[in-house]
């Protein structure tokens, strides 16, 4: 009985100690959580002009008016580059709709505590997913973004109107498809997003007027219907994907 | 001892976890609990069909994918269905129309296609341009000459449906209807359209046996230098090597066909090689319903067809003006002996 008393106290004993132990290694205030949320919001605009729908009020390089009617776009396989070149991929398949503001974030969860200075993504479906309807969420054929006919997402549609040389409102179209224009997108973090146990915004400039200035300024009295259709969209498709690199750039954290 | 024991559990544990939720992720989705998983019965002769690992089949999908291909639920005025123009009696073509009419009573452009061994084929529509059985299913619904209908608008109706919700919850789970579940369950139907009871291949079992006039058809069908029909129309168990091909129907195409896909040039007036099961069954003939007969169609690639840039070299190679009328009058002799009765009035096909 008395060894068992012992035994006891003795355990109680060391116990306490341990725990003293540990209390004083610990750290006084609330440890912060491994990881955090990062809501990666794109903001799209035409050179500083929030997107409003169906108004005659843009103009581009080349000196057209516009309205837009509609502009989506898929952001999908976004990668997070902390500074030490590790990376933080996503998987995701999200299709950003201008006119909805809920739909223009990406959500990347438990992104783990780190210094991230560039982010990577694509515009676009890549190929192993491009050719399959029979898929959910973002790629979900009722989004209105695949073709029936010839099954393949379209990356990025801007519907519209412009102001032609005789002052007559025309329609403009641009479906940027087929896996040609698949489009890879890198943007530095000028300043770095550093995440430390606290939940995060990335804000991405989205510039639609920068999409159509390569390599010349896109007259839309010349180029106004391109739907990737045909092999004769094949050059438009390339200046395309070369004018997105400054299409995206990087606004602020928060 | 007992700590490493504990920790080894602990590793376990997670590695399972991870793994488990990797899966998940990645979803290829198992057949939902207390489905009946089929079997496709593949009859002698025939190959073994590939069925995609994410679409499954079981007898409650197949049964779903049916009641959807007859259900006019899924065009824009709810009169028409898969079924209006498929037809099982035409081996699922539409009658003898050359384009069938839509809901707007437009006709389209192209002869209505027949549903048949379509687990074979890669890829769909006359000019492949659905990348899958599954993909193909949203086009004519979408199509303003055909169903007309938005999916927004028929997953509408179908989630608000008295009895659809349920059905498609117990096939394939989650709580609402999607586009993804509407084009499996049909294409799981479509998957059962088999057919391989035909004379052709009674014979071939050595269960009967051809008329001198068809045995004779057999041989200018695979005779390179009468029919040569087997290059394309591959003998013996699909009748077709589902490749493009532009056999010379126009100088010019009208419709760029397979070229449309590709958005390469030099297939432009290319077409899929349609299988020729049940072929007696499915006129008119070509892409276009242009050729009423079978006489018509051999006479095409008798006499008939005209030289283009990318005319098939089988074709190119061909002497014009081969065979005789009695040739072609064998080979119609042993196309007819495609055809499958028992296919056509199979019970389970029928709504």
């Amino acid at each position: 009985m008395k060894f068992i008393k012992i035994t006891f106290m003795a355990f109680i004993a060391i116990v306490s100690i341990a725990s003293c132990k540990k209390k004083k290694t610990e750290t006084p205030a609330p440890q912060l959580p491994p990881t955090a949320n990062v809501a990666i919001q794109f903001e799209n605009q035409v050179d500083g002009q929030a997107i409003e729908l169906g108004k005659m009020q843009y103009t581009n390089a080349a000196g057209n008016k516009y309205q837009i009617d509609l502009l989506k776009y898929y952001i999908t396989n976004v990668v997070l580059v902390k500074d030490d070149n590790t990376e933080l991929a996503l998987k995701n398949y999200d299709l950003i709709n201008a006119a909805d503001l809920s739909t223009c974030v990406v959500n990347a969860l438990a992104v783990p505590n780190a210094n991230y200075t560039k982010i990577k993504f694509n515009v676009g479906i890549p190929q192993d997913r491009n050719h399959n309807g029979a898929q959910n969420g973002d790629l979900d054929p009722a989004m209105g973004m695949i073709w029936d006919w010839n099954t393949g997402y379209v990356f990025f549609k801007h519907e519209g109107k412009y102001t032609n040389s005789a002052n007559a409102v025309k329609s403009l179209i641009f479906h940027y498809a087929t896996d040609r224009a698949l489009t890879p997108i890198e943007v530095p973090l000028t300043t770095a997003l550093n995440v430390n146990g606290v939940d995060k915004k990335l804000f991405i400039k989205f510039n639609l007027n920068n999409l159509y200035t390569t390599p010349t300024n896109l007259d839309f009295n010349i180029d106004n219907n391109h739907q990737s259709s045909s092999s004769a969209d094949f050059p438009w498709i390339d200046n395309m994907k070369l004018s997105f690199a400054d299409v995206f750039q990087f606004d602020k954290t928060e | 001892m007992m700590n490493k024991l504990i920790i080894g559990a602990m590793v376990c544990f997670f590695v399972i976890s991870f793994q488990f939720g990797c899966k998940k992720k990645e979803a290829t989705p198992a057949i939902e609990q207390g489905l009946t998983p089929y079997t496709l019965q593949i009859p002698a002769g025939l190959p073994d069909m590939q069925i995609p690992s994410d679409n499954p089949m079981t007898v409650e999908g197949i049964a779903l994918g049916k009641q959807l291909f007859f259900d006019p639920i899924l065009s824009g005025d709810n009169t028409m269905a898969c079924a209006s123009c498929h037809r099982q009696s035409f081996s699922f073509t539409d009658s003898n129309l050359q384009f069938s009419i839509g809901i707007d009573h437009l006709p389209g452009t192209r002869n209505a296609m027949p549903l048949v061994n379509l687990g074979y084929q890669k890829q769909f529509f006359w000019d492949g341009g659905a990348a899958n059985l599954e993909s193909q299913v949203i086009g004519p619904i979408q199509n303003p000459v055909e169903m007309h209908e938005t999916l927004v608008n028929a997953l509408a109706e179908l989630n608000a449906h008295p009895t659809y919700p349920a059905l498609f919850k117990n096939v394939f789970g989650g709580d609402k209807i999607e586009t993804a579940m509407v084009m499996k369950a049909i294409a799981q139907f479509e998957r059962t359209l088999i057919s391989g009871n035909s004379k052709y291949d009674q014979v071939k079992l050595g269960k009967g046996s051809f008329t001198p006039q068809e045995q004779r058809g057999l041989n200018w069908f695979t005779d390179l230098n009468k029919g040569d029909c087997a290059h394309c129309h591959v003998i013996g168990s699909t009748f077709s090597d589902f490749e493009y091909r532009n056999t010379g129907l126009d100088s010019i195409p009208v419709d760029k066909g397979r070229g449309r896909i590709s958005l390469n040039t030099t297939d432009d007036g290319k077409f899929k090689t349609p299988s020729l099961r049940n072929i007696a069954l499915t006129g008119p003939y070509m892409h276009d319903g242009r050729f009423k007969t079978l006489e018509e169609c051999i006479q095409h690639y008798n006499v008939g067809y005209k030289y283009a840039d990318n005319l098939d070299p089988n074709l190119v190679n061909a002497k014009k003006g081969r065979l005789n009328p009695a040739d072609v009058q064998d080979i119609i002799a042993f196309l007819n002996t495609l055809t499958d009765t028992e296919f056509i009035n199979n019970p389970k096909f029928k709504k």
